[in-house]
């Protein structure tokens, strides 16, 4: 393979990354039955922490840390809503990525006043050069997440609160306590892939840098059919088209950059769109539960 | 073994009051039916003993200890199992999935082992079922045996059926009372709804009757009188049972010619005015799209129907989704469809919608149709049997020519289903051709001039000397010859 060859894979991968962690995230969630817009707030918040925390501390650790906690705390304030007071998923999900939006904006711009000297955050280590661990930790994060789902006790009782929340519960599985749980490891997931952003592809903060990416993993979801090899599959579509636009623009070709910034996403969504069908959606998806009257 | 008391049990849903100082007493080791009309509280009474209802007042008692049951997962871990009236599973997963929900043993289970446990439970419970098929595509019998099968792999003692044998067919209903008298062989309890005199003395040990959330009685089923337990269970004598109207059928006013739609395979049948054409059989076998054509909402693949009498009017099987819009009021349902005709006089001037007249008009109405409730008020909020009369003043008001009537009284107590009844023979003698499709057969029996079996999208005409219950029961279930 050429060194041109090498750099679009390396690129590729270090691309496709954050949008399968955080879509495993938002899988698990869906499959659990709730359906979190807001994942693209839940990435977002998880870039800023991972950005501050890794300027004041230097260390990587402690930045992907706080990108997850974020990402959990602000899930559970979505949780909280939607779980418990049967708030609407969709309204609830917008407030999530608005708040996000204007409290990073904000935030970043008390803690780095322009006229601050230009920081970075400390950069993830390579585990070969090119490849950082958070590559690792995606890859068994993808294995760990399907073999729960269709391997394991929690992972039938997710798909059964999900699929029939009333089944499950006169089963006797803690509905409620499942739900929370999927709930908060979509936003510790979506932390995190906020955390690769910053510490792996951009060592910067920038408000909204997330990109509509959050977006792109919630349809990965749904046009992967809840199944995590074709979401996985779909990521990788993403970041490659990704990174070739990137290539044709370095290379300098005669085509509007807009439009070549534009295609990994038209292209990842016909790609889904006619290789996906019809899948099947979670039947008690978005709908809110009672256990007892 | 486990011996069950419930003590004066109560619980209110808004205005409704569900129970009243309901008691339950279950000796470990008998089949115990629990007897009443709709709306009695008998579903509420077991839920309330499962930890799906909270009640207000009251106490549970197991083996003599005062227990508080507040989720179902503590009613299974106390022994207690419960199948609802349509077993509830996850459709999506298979039956192995299904089988295993709620199992706490181990945390590894790979689909292989899931579907070797399920066949081992099947096999036990002679159930030929492939492990995996999504339990949604099974038939509900299937799904029923299968909500029992997964109640006793979680070890349940007292076993509880919700109305287990109104969604089955005869042949299946045996097969039922069968295993429930091997459970109890086994050394279990099973608690058994049921609104059918025939399935409690079959097999039932003792039998409870409720009414109004109340208990009325409670005695063993030796020996009980059935005349007595029909008093019980609607506090005066039941009425006997009604005819057929007897009048002159005139000229054909619905004919309908090699139907063909969805599961429809070519239906043929004519109404004449004045009488009742009663389609009877079991839900599944052509009802939904042979409501949906008369209803206009689906379309024929072929065949004609020919309306040579108009108006035409429509009681929609499922009251609370394709027949009232339960968000408006009653009187609005009442009259959406003159409105949807294009709104005239007197109700309408100019295409604007007269209040006052409005209000007389429906007040007359509902008095003459017996329904109770405001004329404001959402059609949600009133109860099940006044939502039915809703409908049937509704498709009645306009004096139709041709009534097509989808299991107008499924659901209903005695009352209701008796008025209701005794509307459609009026209507029927004052020259309106019915078309009745229901899957209740005494409805079917009582009001049919003539009866016809829908089975797997075809109809077969009963034969006017052999109009019995067993024949038509032989025709539900495919033994045409």
């Amino acid at each position: 393979m050429d060194a041109a060859g090498l750099a679009l894979v390396l690129a590729t991968l270090r691309l496709s990354t954050p949008l399968g962690v955080a879509a495993m995230g938002e899988l698990v969630g869906q499959r659990a039955g709730v359906l979190n817009i807001g994942i693209e707030g839940l990435m977002l918040v998880g870039a800023f922490g991972a950005f501050a925390v890794g300027v004041a501390t230097g260390s990587v650790l402690l930045a992907t840390g706080a990108a997850v906690g974020l990402g959990c705390l602000l899930a559970a304030i979505f949780a909280w809503f939607v779980l418990n007071q049967r708030a609407d998923p969709i309204v609830t999900g917008t407030a999530v990525n608005l708040l996000a939006l204007g409290g990073t904006g904000s935030a970043y711009r008390l803690l780095f006043p322009p006229e601050r000297p230009i920081v970075s955050p400390p950069a993830v280590p390579d585990l070969v050069p090119g490849v950082g661990v958070f590559l690792l930790v995606a890859v068994l994060l993808v294995v760990a997440v399907a073999i729960l789902l269709s391997r394991t006790r929690i992972g039938l009782e997710i798909r059964a609160t999900g699929e029939r929340a009333e089944a499950a519960h006169n089963e006797g599985i803690p509905v409620m306590r499942l739900r929370w749980a999927c709930t908060l490891f979509g936003g510790a997931c979506a932390g995190l892939a906020g955390a690769i952003l910053v510490l792996w592809i951009s060592q910067s903060f920038v408000e909204g840098m997330t990109a509509g990416r959050g977006f792109i993993a919630l349809s990965l979801v749904l046009f992967g059919g809840y199944r995590p090899a074709r979401i996985v599959a779909g990521a990788l579509l993403f970041g490659g088209a990704n990174a070739l636009q990137f290539q044709l623009q370095a290379a300098g070709f005669e085509i509007p950059y807009a439009l070549l910034l534009m295609t990994p996403y038209v292209l990842t969504l016909i790609v889904l769109a006619l290789y996906a069908g019809r899948a099947h959606a979670p039947g008690d998806l978005a709908r809110p539960f009672v256990a007892r009257t | 073994m486990l011996r069950v008391e419930l003590r004066d049990v109560g619980k209110r849903f808004g205005s409704t009051l569900a129970l009243d100082g309901a008691d339950l007493e279950i000796e470990a080791g008998e089949i115990h039916a629990l007897l009443g009309e709709n709306g009695a509280g008998k579903t509420t009474l077991v839920r309330t003993l499962y930890g799906l209802v909270r009640p207000d007042r009251g106490e549970i008692r197991l083996d003599g200890r005062e227990t508080r049951i507040d989720s179902p997962a503590h009613a299974l871990s106390q022994g207690i199992g419960l199948v609802h009236q349509h077993a509830v599973l996850a459709p999506a997963l298979t039956v192995a999935e299904n089988l295993a929900l709620g199992e706490k043993d181990s945390l590894w289970l790979p689909p292989a082992r899931l579907a070797q446990r399920a066949r081992t439970l099947l096999e036990a419970y002679d159930l030929a079922l492939d492990p995996e098929t999504p339990a949604g595509e099974l038939p509900v019998a299937h799904q029923q045996r299968l909500g029992i099968v997964r109640a006793l792999a979680r070890g349940a003692r007292l076993l509880i059926l919700d109305e287990p044998t109104a969604v089955l067919a005869p042949s299946e209903v045996d097969s039922l009372l069968e295993l429930l008298v091997r459970l109890r062989g086994e050394g279990r309890t099973v608690v058994f709804i049921s609104h059918k005199l025939e399935e409690v003395t079959a097999v039932c040990d003792r039998v409870t009757v409720l009414r109004k959330g109340r208990t009325v009685a409670t005695r063993p089923v030796a020996g009980l009188d059935p005349r007595e337990l029909g008093r019980w269970m609607v506090g005066v004598d039941p009425p006997p049972p009604g005819e057929p109207p007897g009048g002159e059928v005139g000229s054909v006013a619905l004919r309908a010619v090699g139907l063909q739609a969805g599961l429809l395979r070519g239906v043929d049948l004519t109404v004449g005015e004045g009488e009742i054409f009663a389609v009877a059989g079991i839900d599944g076998n052509g009802q939904a799209p042979l409501e949906e054509v008369f209803a206009g909402i689906r379309s024929l693949e072929a065949g004609k129907i020919e309306v040579l009498r108009s108006p035409l009017a429509l009681i929609p099987g499922d009251r609370q989704r394709t027949g009232l819009v339960l968000g408006l009021a009653a009187e609005e349902n009442l009259i959406l469809v003159e409105a949807a005709r294009g709104g005239s006089e007197p109700l309408f001037r100019w295409g604007l919608l007269r209040r006052s007249r409005l209000r007389e008009s429906v007040r007359e109405t509902f008095s003459r149709f017996d329904v109770q409730g405001e004329p404001a008020q959402p059609a949600a909020t009133l109860s099940g049997g006044n939502q039915q009369r809703l409908l049937l003043a509704r498709a009645l008001r306009e004096r139709p020519a041709v009534l097509v009537a989808i299991n107008p009284t499924r659901g209903l107590d005695l009352a209701a289903t008796g008025f209701i009844r005794e509307e459609l023979r009026r209507a029927a003698r004052s020259g309106t051709a019915v078309l009745l499709v229901s899957t209740d057969l005494d409805e079917v029996l009582e009001l049919g001039n003539r009866i016809a079996v829908l089975f797997r999208g075809r109809l077969y005409p009963v034969e006017a000397g052999r109009r019995t219950r067993e024949r038509i029961g032989e025709l539900m279930l495919g033994q045409v010859g």
